[in-house]
């Protein structure tokens, strides 16, 4: 499933969102809309790179175990 | 009388067993044991049969010596017959015969002094005279026997000689048949020396093309010396322990048997035990004339065409001689020989030891090198890590900016469209003191077409209003 997340799209999805808010835009429906999806990607987007970050670790710690026991 | 008859007739046959020896290249006890020969001359057998009796003359002895033994003792026989029968009348041939078989076997080694040389193309005589009196006596050598003893013939020189006495029935006269030939007096054997080594070097016996390589590991050893030797001892115990297999041939190491045994033993090593992998040709240190057999021609070429690699050690560190020069290798004594030989075994237990250190330190530092990388890697990665999350609050920051001031600019919108209002909100109006006119259904009368006389319409004031009654219309 983490997988299939795109954290580059997210990213990107995210600027565009943060670029309609620039614009004078005064749908207040559509702002509220895009304020929750920008919110919930956010949200996405970190857990995704604590998600990788924690594997990094992980993969790292393995490598140095298996030299320790040699 | 026939004691001395048979004693004779043994050393007849010792000389004949010796010629076959030499001949076959094998040693005289393996033709026949002198205890057969002594037999032989006792019983004088002169049939297979009786031959048969002798205690050793087996049936495979007798088809291969049989017939000459039978003949050699009938010869005798009939010869020494005829001394004891003085009615007896020679022929010239059959006297010279009988005196040649009472002197051939009387063997000997003599010394003297060159004089007079004459010869052909294969053999050569010469006088051989007495040091201290008037004594002469005239020698016959083969050329081939001078060769291999690698002595050259010179008036003047001292040598020594083995052989033994014969009449040449042609000529009548006595000579002694030279076997063995060596120089006597250092002078004369340096001299030799140095001939040998020019004519031995012009052939190209001493280039270094030529010599064979020795392989820097062996284990089969052939080693060449006499036996209960000093240098035997000092080769071995300076072998040290590398899992040698050693092959020992005894060789006498001087005098006049000396060059002989030497070359049949390479010979022998070649023929019959070629997977030795180095030969080792030592004796311990003596005078130039006892080394003189390692001076030989014959040692010379036995070496050079030996197809296993020969290492030689003899004598003392200085000695040099032909055979060291001919040597694949020359070790200075029979102890060096021993180091040449076993060294590369005890340098390779060091060479172990340091290539165990260099593949231990070779491996850390690679070792080392890789953990490097592999922290560079991580080091990049984290700061990779550092920058995604860096750029993600920094869109998040601005997501979040633009959505607040997003939502300032709507209430600042409203904020506008309210004070917009606010300057059209017709209670103002009604302040102001205008009214407004509805009709009964609350719609604002803005035109008069609206109206019909008499109908009811509402005013609204400012504050409270009116039913009217329409009276009149003015205007369309």
């Amino acid at each position: 499933m983490e997988n299939k997340f795109d954290f580059s799209a997210a990213i990107k999805e995210l600027e565009e969102i943060s670029l309609w808010f620039q614009n004078e835009e005064i749908d207040l429906d559509e702002g509220l809309a895009k304020f929750k999806k920008g919110a919930a990607l956010i949200k996405k987007c970190r857990q995704h790179l604590k998600e990788v970050e924690n594997q990094f670790f992980e993969v790292k710690k393995e490598v140095e175990e298996e030299k320790s026991n040699k | 009388m026939d004691k001395n008859n048979s004693q004779n007739l043994f050393t007849i046959l010792r000389n004949l067993r010796n010629k076959i020896a030499s001949q076959s290249r094998i040693k005289p006890f393996m033709v026949l044991h002198n205890k057969v020969l002594k037999e032989i001359a006792d019983k004088k057998p002169s049939s297979p049969e009786e031959l048969s009796k002798i205690k050793g003359m087996g049936q495979k002895k007798i088809s291969q010596y049989g017939s000459i033994l039978l003949e050699t003792v009938k010869n005798f026989s009939s010869s020494s017959f005829s001394i004891n029968n003085q009615e007896k009348i020679f022929s010239v041939g059959e006297y010279i015969n009988f005196l040649n078989s009472i002197l051939t076997p009387q063997r000997v080694v003599i010394k003297g002094e060159i004089g007079k040389i004459s010869g052909r193309d294969n053999y050569f005589f010469f006088t051989l005279r007495d040091k201290n009196e008037e004594a002469i006596l005239s020698c016959f050598i083969w050329k081939k026997t001078l060769d291999n003893f690698g002595v050259a013939l010179k008036e003047g020189i001292e040598i020594k000689v083995e052989g033994y006495p014969e009449i040449f029935k042609r000529r009548g006269s006595l000579n002694f048949k030279v076997e063995h030939i060596s120089l006597l007096g250092e002078g004369f054997l340096k001299q030799a020396f140095e001939a040998l080594k020019k004519k031995l070097a012009t052939s190209g016996f001493f280039s270094i093309e030529r010599k064979k390589t020795v392989n820097k590991y062996v284990r089969r050893v052939g080693l060449i010396t006499s036996n209960f030797s000093d240098a035997k001892d000092d080769f071995l115990t300076h072998l040290g322990k590398f899992g040698f297999k050693i092959y020992f041939h005894d060789v006498r190491v001087e005098g006049l048997y000396a060059v002989e045994d030497i070359v049949s033993a390479i010979r022998y090593f070649n023929e019959n035990l070629s997977d030795t992998q180095v030969l080792v040709l030592t004796r311990g240190g003596g005078s130039l004339e006892s080394l003189q057999a390692y001076n030989s021609e014959a040692i010379a070429k036995a070496i050079f065409s030996s197809r296993i690699p020969v290492v030689t050690g003899i004598g003392h560190e200085n000695d040099e001689t032909i055979a060291d020069l001919v040597a694949d290798i020359r070790a200075s004594t029979p102890t060096d020989a021993a180091r040449v030989i076993s060294d590369p075994w005890r340098n390779a237990r060091i060479l172990l030891s340091q290539y165990k250190d260099s593949l231990v330190n070779n491996f850390f530092s690679r070792y080392q090198r890789t953990k490097d990388k592999i922290l560079s890697v991580e080091n990049f990665f984290n700061s990779l890590f550092k920058k995604y999350s860096q750029q993600l609050e920094s869109i998040i920051t601005d997501f979040f900016q633009n959505s607040i001031s997003w939502l300032k600019f709507l209430q600042k919108k409203l904020d506008q469209v309210e004070q917009m209002l606010k300057l059209t909100d017709p209670k103002l109006r009604l302040q102001q003191g205008y009214s407004i006119v509805f009709n009964r259904v609350g719609k604002v009368i803005k035109n008069v077409s609206q109206l019909k006389i008499g109908e009811l319409i509402n005013l609204k004031f400012y504050r409270g209003g009116a039913l009217s009654k329409v009276e009149k219309i003015n205007g369309k």
